[in-house]
């Protein structure tokens, strides 16, 4: 069509035009839109540098101003939100600070509306607003992340979109929150919209507004997230104007596209510098329990498995592909989702280890790729996959990819880049209506805001750090969700001891917290979120020797007499751990105790019931029999492990001294060199990996699965590329060719 | 000047990390400034050194100054150093049972402080050290309510849900005391709204410490930082408790030698909201950030002076440029606040930092993308003398603009030649051979970052660029203003000559003031009644009536009497929903219920201000989540001399030479002149560079400045 961009940034006369021309030069050269020469920046590299410190600084502004519109913690100061600058065609030019992978379903959005012929109906114009929260045509990750676009116009040409995106309070789907658990098919995610023209002139239709407080039970809370994304994307919009003014309309076209080349080769050039080439493989898993609460939908009603299979080949050209066959087909439950969504997952480790030098720029996505084959959790062959909860899964995925990208970067040597990464949250959420009759719904991003970090090759990793998802690591003030979510008080906040991945270096520890309810009023209810995965083995299955994080678990305690035992007196219970203390010395009765390793189902909260979380632990890193043994005493001592794990895991044997009631732990060394060395003898004797293949061997060719674990193999070998895993399979297990599960 | 003694003086002191800058203000409004280096080991020394420095250029001692001291204000480092070396008081905190590992997280903010790469490079993150050990936190059983979203609907404020356990804070108390905590701070969930079981918590740990014949002082979070977002507030006590009570003891030191040398008054020192206060100031943390502050009160007084409402205040300094505006001649104020990785719950001055300043290194990565920072020279200068990296100040000696020979006066001579050769390596890096344009092109990015900085800045707080006046000011302030002040995007851009230690200058303007705020949780909705409207107009008198009472027994200790203060009241309000209050000012009298119309009003003006008209809701009903009072009392105020207006032409003694500078892709004839010998009323047009032994003024090709009758400077860009 076009021999180069600067031909088809003259002569283009759509954005349809545009795009091909993109995606047909890009395709054909192997350079972003063909760009095989930096023209701008040879000619004049201070000009190009200072020309992308004010598109830079527009994206920056944008956050800094408007943010504090917001009505969601996640919006202001947690990092769950994001103002971005594109092409016109839906590449990215420039981030602000926030959740910055969402940049991914720009593409995704901004292609659907230019396929689908939006330039004639219903037009892009100067001063409208579009706005999406779909996965499939919109690229969102989960209804509860609210996209705004902006087209911004100069010389009377669409010159780029202004983007902004939070994480909202609730999606209004039948489970209240922001991600919608259990919901069967899409029509169950809550308000699910297209790319949808929702304002001109720069000020939303009046039936948007009614549509927020209609159809989600945050309505006020949405509205003025909804004006928040606006008030940013205003601001780009007139920034841009300006600077096409200052450098002239055709050095703009041609340093936008610029841009997203040079830093296209500059990633490349990190990840050549930074990796060793290699295929690495990940696999993990979740448990699906809907038996019995899907009643009503019979085809849903059935315990599972989801298996996510990942084989990451970094090349030795510097490209990367995250191949995900092998990953169970869809489903009819909340952990599908879409290419786009499932994108902003599996980019994360890019962003975290090969972007930190360079512009943040689209030139991320064309030489580091992922393959969802066609039916499969992340690219379900159906328009009707529900997607509310494809969050929880994606991150797993996530985190296998940076766990592979990790151990591709500790063969080349590099240390303080090195974690153990699990990828895994938590999230509250709910609804009610007060005395009053005021109904609501909430979600509670806490264990979303930060977790720990894994152990690194030559440290501990620390609590409540950092977020493979977030960049802006905050878990919001306790005051503030109290004053969001009235019913619930908190009870404690703390570390749980021993929730850790154990090793030569232990993980962070993971973070509890107790709501307690007080006066609900008519009616409160409650679910969780999710997490990285459920009831099975987290990502990092220990690295190097390392124990893997505990994964989350909740708990509720209803009908108990917490509450008479607190005006008795009593020192309140501060942590899921510690309400199991309780209830197991009897200092309080429940006639109703429930621990979830899984989505707990919507639960119905009453005066003095407690709900609790714990969640966000980190892996550990290396072998716990090598971890230097004083610093077990100091685990002791400061309460951060037990005895039992002291002795158990990692073979250290404490003395206790006691004076004023205060108990000391001491390192005995002769027993702890004893203990050790029994545990390295007991290692000899264990059964050889030959012998755990033979057994396991015979189970599966006689087909002795339990039911879940036969459904999720036949799922993946279901998918388009199924046959390939289903070979890998057998070939793995040495089974016959015609070995089929059924 | 003439030896002779005056009968008042103000002695302004800022103390920054490697040099202590001085200012002696005479009543005539003259002043004289000096330099000295900073001893972070006994501040007296370099406070002393620093007042010498300048008395010895007045022909006085130091004992005729302080015997005629009207005033001495300090603005020390003491804080900073405390936090950063870690060797503060050891710690005990009694805190809200559940809540006792709040310290070791701190919420997880971890990127405070970080630049946008730095955040992006996630693996990194480090928590800052805990200020108080895990073994000197103790829970407390007690819950008390905060107020929510849907009002009364709900609980309210202040409702208690489970009483103090008196026991168990005697029982922390007498563990505290025999691990020999130094002062103990007490921190309760929503003490901002309910401060009893604080201040009886309190009490309690206060008897069981008098029992023992101790001296430990005990803090409540409610005494001082009284307003919601626990964690911040938190931050702020134990700052107070690991660092404010010991840099106390450092500003005692201060006044100590000052009062031994003949001063009979109170020291006062600088908080980071601008205002000047005795060192017995009880929440003396929130003096942590001093320096640039004494620049915005610089600012101000210029803008008083000029009648200027729109002003913004460009600091550059050695590793980092910060910008401030004035508007309506008015400090604007922040709620919470960084400093060194904490997140804090304070009022300070609104500030935003980058790093970029005169140590800032420059360099070309391996993709061939030029970097100006963040990193830097710290408190070096660049590989012209002492660092192994290519600055700020390496590209302006190698250019020309800074000679190697004048360097503090000619006291330090410059390596010119070894920062060409670095400067070379750069510039062949992105295929550029004559270094020179390199080194300009360089400069040009930091011009352009800086101007791009000043802009975001203003332009997030919802004003233009267009109506700014921008006075450039730090070290590197006046070397760096042709940058700052090309392409005319400012009303006007600004200096003085004393612009390299403006802040010092500001010490001396502070007001004696002091603010006070308190958090509530009160709404105005729609459609609300007579009697609710009265039921709140109640309350809000009542709140900043109580925060008034307070103001005038701290003021007792300054010796100020009630009738000399003046008082200013302000909320800080937003629609119901939101999270973020905006502040604000109210200038006139809240006496009657429908005043409380012009409240909502005088918000909304504010908000709309920064925000597009769609962005406002006011359907939604507003909530007022503080109250605040400003004190100020009466203080000698400095005045700038006005002057006779001159030719345009400087006078013959002004004229120093000439020297070669690259400068806008040729070596160009720069004419030299005195700083101290350009009068009122004189043009120089450039390209001219400017100098005293403290600072370089560099005019541009083409460009011009201008004396007026208060000699400050007005630049114009010819580009």
């Amino acid at each position: 069509m076009y021999k180069h961009a600067n031909e088809a940034l003259a002569k283009a006369k759509s954005l349809k035009e545009l795009l091909r021309a993109k995606d047909e030069l890009t395709q054909k050269t192997g350079y972003y839109f063909g760009i095989e020469v930096l023209g701008l920046k040879e000619e004049d590299p201070i000009k190009f540098e200072r020309f992308y410190s004010e598109i830079h600084n527009l994206a920056l502004r944008a956050r800094e101003s408007a943010r504090f519109v917001a009505a969601s913690p996640g919006g202001r100061e947690m990092g769950e939100s994001l103002w971005s600058i594109c092409t016109p065609e839906g590449d990215t030019l420039a981030n602000s600070l926030g959740f910055s992978t969402h940049m991914v379903a720009y593409d995704t959005c901004i292609r659907f509306m230019i396929d689908n012929d939006y330039e004639e109906n219903p037009g892009i114009n100067d001063g409208d607003i579009f706005s999406t929260d779909d996965g499939k045509t919109g690229g969102a990750p989960h209804p509860g992340d609210t996209y705004s676009y902006m087209p911004v116009f100069a010389e009377g040409e669409i010159v780029g979109w202004a983007v902004a995106v939070n994480h909202i309070m609730e999606a209004g789907a039948p489970i209240a929150g922001s991600w919608p658990g259990f919901s069967v098919d899409t029509s169950m995610d809550g308000l699910v919209f297209p790319p949808m023209k929702v304002g001109e002139n720069r000020t939303p239709a009046r039936w948007w507004e009614q549509l927020w407080k209609s159809r989600t039970r945050a309505g006020v809370f949405n509205v003025l997230d909804d004006k928040m994304r606006l008030a940013g994307n205003v601001i780009i919009a007139d920034g841009i104007k300006e600077i096409v003014r200052e450098y002239g309309l055709d050095y703009y076209k041609r340093a936008i596209r610029e841009v997203i080349e040079d830093s296209r080769r500059a990633i490349k050039e990190n990840i050549r510098t930074s990796c060793v080439p290699g295929k690495f493989d990940g696999a993990t898993f979740r448990v699906v329990k809907y038996k019995g609460l899907s009643k009503l939908w019979p085809h849903a009603d059935k315990d599972f498995m989801l298996h996510t299979k990942m084989t990451l080949n970094v090349n030795s050209d510097a490209t990367i592909l995250g191949d995900m066959t092998g990953t169970s087909k869809w489903d009819y439950c909340a952990f599908n989702g879409y290419p786009g969504g499932a994108d902003i997952a599996f980019y994360l480790p890019i962003t975290g280890n090969f972007v930190h030098n360079t512009k943040m720029t689209s030139g991320l996505f064309y030489d580091v790729k992922s393959y969802y084959p066609k039916g499969s959790t992340y690219n379900p062959d159906t328009d009707y996959a529900a997607f509310s909860n494809i969050w929880a899964q994606s991150m797993a995925m996530g985190a296998l990819h940076w766990n592979a990208i990790t151990r591709s970067m500790f063969a080349k040597g590099y240390l303080e880049e090195c974690l153990s990464v699990e990828g895994d949250w938590a999230g509250i959420q709910g609804g009610g209506t007060l005395a009053n009759d005021q109904n609501y719904g909430f979600t509670n991003f806490e264990q979303v805001g930060g977790v720990a970090q894994g152990a690194y090759p030559y440290r501990d990793g620390s609590p409540v750090t950092w977020a493979m998802w977030t960049q802006l690591t905050n878990i919001g003030n306790v005051e503030e969700w109290e004053y969001l979510i009235p019913p619930f008080f908190y009870l404690g906040r703390r570390l749980v001891k021993d929730f850790c991945g154990h090793g030569k270096y232990r993980g962070g520890i993971g973070l509890s917290s107790i709501h307690w309810v007080v006066q609900p009023g008519k009616d409160l209810y409650v679910s969780r979120g999710g997490a990285g995965t459920s009831q099975t083995t987290h990502v990092a299955l220990g690295q190097a020797g390392g124990y893997p994080a505990p994964n989350s678990w909740y708990l509720a305690v209803r009908n108990s007499n917490l509450n008479d035992k607190i005006k008795g007196g009593m020192p309140y219970p501060r942590s899921a751990d510690e309400i199991l203390d309780y209830l197991a010395e009897e200092k309080i009765t429940a006639q109703d105790v429930q621990i979830f390793k899984y989505d707990p189902p919507q639960l119905k909260m009453k005066d003095g019931d407690v709900f609790s979380d714990a969640s966000g632990a980190g892996g550990g890193w290396g072998d716990p029999l090598e971890r230097n043994a004083q610093s077990v005493i100091k685990d002791l001592n400061e309460g951060w492990v037990s005895e039992k794990i002291a002795l158990t895991c990692y073979g250290v044997v404490a003395r206790k001294e006691t004076s004023d009631n205060e108990v000391r732990y001491l390192l005995d060394e002769p027993a702890t060199q004893k203990a050790r060395e029994d545990k390295r003898n007991a290692r000899l004797r264990c059964q050889s990996v030959k012998d755990w293949w033979e057994n396991e061997r015979k189970k599966v060719a006689k087909k002795e699965l339990i039911e879940p674990v036969k459904y999720m193999y036949n799922s993946s070998f279901s998918t388009q590329d199924g046959d390939s895993f289903k070979q890998n399979f057998i070939d793995f297990w040495q089974l016959e060719n015609n070995y089929d599960l059924n | 000047m003439a030896a002779k003694t005056q009968n008042s003086y103000i002695i302004a002191i800022d103390a920054g990390g490697t040099m202590t800058d001085a200012v002696i203000i005479s009543d005539d409004g003259s002043f004289q400034i000096g330099k000295y280096r900073t001893y972070r080991a006994d501040e007296s020394e370099s406070y002393m050194g620093a007042l010498k420095a300048v008395a010895d250029q007045m022909s006085l001692t130091t004992q005729e100054v302080h015997e005629n001291c009207e005033v001495a204000i300090y603005a020390g480092t003491a804080m900073t150093n405390t936090l950063i070396t870690l060797d503060g008081n050891k710690v005990g905190l009694i805190i809200t049972r559940g809540m006792e590992h709040m310290p070791i997280i701190e919420n997880g903010l971890t990127y405070i402080g970080q630049s946008q790469k730095e955040i992006l490079h996630q693996q990194l993150r480090r928590h800052t050290a805990p200020l108080v050990e895990k073994k000197n936190i103790f829970g407390v059983s007690e819950r008390v309510t905060g107020g929510s979203y849907f009002g009364d609907a709900h609980l309210p404020e202040a409702t208690v849900l489970i009483p103090l356990n008196e026991k168990e804070v005697e029982a922390a108390a007498e563990k505290l005391v025999k691990n020999d905590v130094e002062v103990i701070g007490v921190m309760f969930l929503n003490s901002h709204v309910f401060p009893d079981h604080e201040n009886r918590a309190a009490e309690i740990a206060n008897k069981v410490i008098e029992k023992h014949g101790k001296n430990i002082k005990v803090v409540a979070s409610n005494k001082i930082a009284p307003v919601g977002k626990d964690a911040f507030r938190l931050k702020s006590l134990l700052v107070q408790c690991f660092a404010a009570e010991k840099a106390r003891k450092q500003l005692e030191y201060v006044e100590l030698a000052a009062r031994k040398d003949g001063y009979q008054k109170e020291l006062l020192t600088l908080l980071s909201f601008g205002g000047a206060v005795s060192i017995k100031y009880p929440r003396l943390y929130e003096s942590i950030i001093s320096g640039p502050i004494g620049g915005l009160i610089a600012g101000k007084e210029i803008a008083k002076l000029l009648n200027i409402d729109r002003l913004a205040v460009g600091d550059i300094g050695g590793t980092s440029y910060d910008v401030g505006v004035i508007l309506n001649k008015r400090i604007e104020l922040r709620t919470d606040s960084d400093f060194a990785k904490h997140r804090l719950a304070m009022p300070m001055v609104e500030l935003d930092s980058m790093a970029h300043g005169m140590g800032t290194e420059v360099k070309v990565n391996d993709f061939g993308n030029v970097e100006v920072g963040p990193e830097s020279a710290g408190y070096r200068v660049g590989v012209c003398l002492d660092y192994d990296k290519l600055t700020i100040t390496d590209l302006q000696v190698a250019l020309g603009y800074i000679a190697e020979d004048s360097f503090l006066g000619g006291k330090i001579i410059l390596d010119r030649d070894k920062a060409c050769r670095e400067l070379e390596k750069a510039a062949k890096k992105i295929g550029i051979n004559n270094l020179y344009d390199g080194g300009e092109g360089f400069l040009n990015i930091f011009f352009t970052n800086l101007r791009q900085f000043t802009r975001t800045s203003i332009e997030s707080k919802g004003y233009s660029l267009k109506d700014f006046v921008l006075i450039a000011c730090g070290g590197g302030g006046l070397v760096n203003m042709h940058g700052l002040a090309s392409g005319n995007v400012f009303k006007d851009v600004i200096t003085t000559p004393f612009g390299s230690t403006f802040s010092a200058f500001g010490v001396g303007c502070a007001d004696l003031v002091h603010r006070y705020n308190k958090g509530v949780v009160s709404f105005i909705r729609p459609g609300m009644d007579e009697h609710d409207k009265a039921d709140l107009l109640d309350q809000l008198t009542r709140e900043w009536k109580a925060l008034e009472d307070t103001a005038v027994e701290e003021f007792k200790l300054e010796g100020v009497n009630k009738e000399d203060i003046k008082f200013a009241r302000g909320v800080f309000m937003r629609y119901v929903g939101q999270l973020e209050s905006f502040e604000t000012k109210l200038n006139f009298e809240v006496s009657n219920t429908e005043d409380l119309d012009k409240v909502t009003a005088a918000f909304e003006k504010g908000y709309e201000q920064k925000y597009p008209a769609a962005a406002k809701f006011t359907q939604a009903g507003y909530a007022i989540t503080q109250v605040f009072i400003e004190a100020t009392g009466p203080k000698l105020m400095p005045k700038i001399k006005e002057y006779a207006m001159s030719s345009a032409k400087p006078s013959d003694s002004s004229y120093a030479g000439s020297r070669r500078v690259y400068h806008r892709g040729k070596w160009t004839d720069f004419n030299l002149f005195h700083l101290s010998e350009l009068k009122a009323g004189n043009v120089i047009k450039g390209p001219a560079v400017i100098f005293d032994d403290i600072s370089t003024l560099v005019v541009g090709e083409g460009d011009s400045i201008n004396l007026d009758r208060y000699r400050i400077i007005h630049y114009t860009s010819g580009i």
